[in-house]
């Protein structure tokens, strides 16, 4: 069943701070100044909480963790990766990885708001199973530590310092494993139940295993070799093949296409 | 060379060559663990299980690949029907099929209930649903579709003018087999009969059902004027009007029907995954191998005792 979508106006605040943030991360790129990171980072915390409320509202709406539909994975990607960036500075220091990651979170968010956003009530029979909240929330968490990865990535290729590659590298430490557990793992024994087989090579697990092997060459080139330029790159590559994973099954169909 | 061949010997070369791959960075790995000690060696030991569960999972793949097969059944069985797992070695008989349908009309779960019979004695009974699978002698049968009775319907939407005051329409949700009164006349109809892809036998001179997809969907619907049986005649809800009034006191229509999933048509899937536990095996020794690598501790050797503001 569909129920009006009280979370709505949270989205939009979540929204329009993470643009706020987006704006206060370009206007610091051209002027360096510390008053406007700090606005940024309050923005990107804003619209964290925000962000917080209206998954929140969805799930108690709903009757079930927000993670049924393109939408709901799309918003909780999003707060996901801000809460991704927050944790880090809260360990780290690194507000400006925070402010840098607020453009991510707003495009994660724009996303979310050209796809309907309408609340199901009612699951189709395909996803009433518990293996449907540790697959999906597994993925968005691994996904959201490829982004903090994406957005370090960037950064340190433009300002070649060490630790923004630490950053990218502990990023993926937490994601990889994340990614194996959840969408691989996770997918394949729920596929093996639902559907008669582990792997049917559907759109979204063939760009799932892609994304795998680019961020295993990653770990490789970065521990093995230590070639943290190159390391940046691919993890930049693999955070684009974790979008289109993301998106793919919304255009190239298939076994996930409800997703 | 067929593509779908090339594309095979493509992936099952692609795999031998990334185990040959994994085989010697395994065994390098393994000669390095001697020298390791403390966290060192739980992430040497970790690198070691990830690189081998590789191979695990390669092998179930290939595995599954070789010797797997997944199909789904032809027929639409109803209640009473059985179907032979040749596979399995057991016949399925479905005692009871329906779809659950919620508030909104949505299915929210498709339920079949079969027993398992082997040489004609009952093995076990299941309750099949999305999600949950019977699986019996190594073949999995899955619940892959479920499509509402052919030949019933839980109620039809029918429109009704008399052919004494055709300007005066009234509109009836007649449950099937059920005589329902048309309010404002006297007269009453009866849904007898539902087609869901309806088709002329020209053989017999009967009406009949050409498949079970709602394709034609037809009702025959028995009319009483003043308590009298007046006729009967098949409505259709592809061609509204076509059908004629004549011998009848009213000309009716079909404007919806309320599909009768009580009654349901399930169709399986059949399946033998021999490389699956492998292959799970593989990707659970996988996890446990990159969290001992990754969770035990995340710094890289070259930023241990690193801590700085990004």
């Amino acid at each position: 069943m569909t129920r009006a979508a009280a979370d709505m106006p949270f989205f939009w605040a979540a929204f329009w701070c993470y643009l706020g943030a987006t704006v206060a991360a370009c206007a610091y790129a051209g002027t360096r100044l510390p008053r406007v990171r700090a606005w940024g980072y309050g923005l990107s915390l804003a619209g964290l909480a925000a962000n917080t409320v209206a998954l929140a509202v969805r799930w108690a709406l709903s009757g079930h963790p927000p993670v049924t539909n393109l939408f709901e994975y799309m918003v909780l990607f999003a707060w996901a990766t801000v809460l991704g960036f927050v944790l880090l500075w809260r360990r780290r220091g690194a507000e400006l990885l925070t402010v840098f990651g607020a453009p991510v979170a707003f495009a994660l968010m724009v996303l979310a708001s050209l796809v309907p956003e309408s609340i199901e009530t009612q699951l189709m029979p395909a996803l009433q199973s518990y293996w449907l909240w540790i697959h999906v929330s597994l993925a968005v968490l691994s996904e959201a530590a490829f982004a903090v990865a994406f957005v370090a990535s960037v950064l340190y290729l433009r300002r070649g310092d060490d630790d923004l590659d630490a950053v990218a590298y502990r990023a993926v430490g937490v994601g990889f494993p994340l990614f194996t557990i959840g969408a691989l793992f996770a997918g394949a024994v729920w596929a093996a139940r639902a559907w008669g087989t582990p792997w049917s090579w559907d759109p979204k697990e063939t760009s799932s295993l892609v994304v795998w092997l680019i961020y295993a060459a990653y770990l490789h080139v970065r521990l093995t070799r230590g070639m943290r330029r190159a390391a940046a790159l691919i993890a930049i590559v693999g955070f684009a093949a974790t979008i289109l994973t993301v998106l793919g099954s919304r255009f190239l169909g298939g076994l996930h296409a409800y997703a | 060379m067929d593509p779908s061949r090339a594309v095979t010997l493509a992936l099952i070369l692609g795999s031998l060559a990334l185990c040959a791959w994994v085989v010697a960075c395994t065994w390098r790995r393994a000669a390095g663990l001697r020298r390791a000690r403390g966290r060192a060696l739980v992430r040497r030991i970790g690198s070691l299980v990830t690189h081998a569960s590789i191979l695990a999972v390669v092998a179930g793949g290939l595995w599954s690949t070789a010797s797997s097969f997944r199909y789904a059944s032809q027929a639409y069985l109803p209640a009473g029907a059985s179907l032979d797992v040749l596979a399995g070695g057991f016949t399925l008989r479905v005692d009871d099929a329906w779809t659950e349908v919620g508030e909104n009309g949505a299915p929210v779960e498709y339920v079949s209930l079969v027993t398992v019979l082997e040489d004609g004695r009952e093995v076990r009974a299941h309750r099949i649903e999305v999600n949950h699978p019977l699986v019996h002698n190594g073949v999995g049968v899955y619940q892959f579709e479920m499509l509402p009775s052919a030949t019933s319907v839980a109620s039809a939407s029918l429109e009704i003018a008399p052919n004494d005051d055709p300007g005066r329409v009234a509109r009836v949700d007649a449950p099937f087999d059920v005589e329902t009164p048309v309010p404002g006349t006297d007269l009453s109809v009866k849904v007898v009969a539902f087609l869901a892809d309806f088709t002329y036998d020209i053989e017999r001179g009967t009406a009949a059902l050409k498949s079970v997809q709602h394709e034609n969907p037809a009702v025959l619907v028995r009319v009483w004027e003043a308590g009298r049986p007046a006729g009967e005649r098949w409505v259709f809800a592809a061609f509204p009007g076509h059908e004629s009034a004549a011998g009848m006191p009213c000309k009716l229509l079909l404007r919806g029907y309320e599909p009768d999933f009580r009654h349901g048509l399930t169709r399986f899937e059949i399946s033998r995954q021999p490389g699956a536990p492998l292959l799970f095996a593989g990707l659970a020794a996988m996890s446990v191998g990159l969290a001992l690598v990754f969770w035990v501790r995340l710094a890289p050797p070259a930023d241990r005792g690193r801590r700085g503001s990004a």
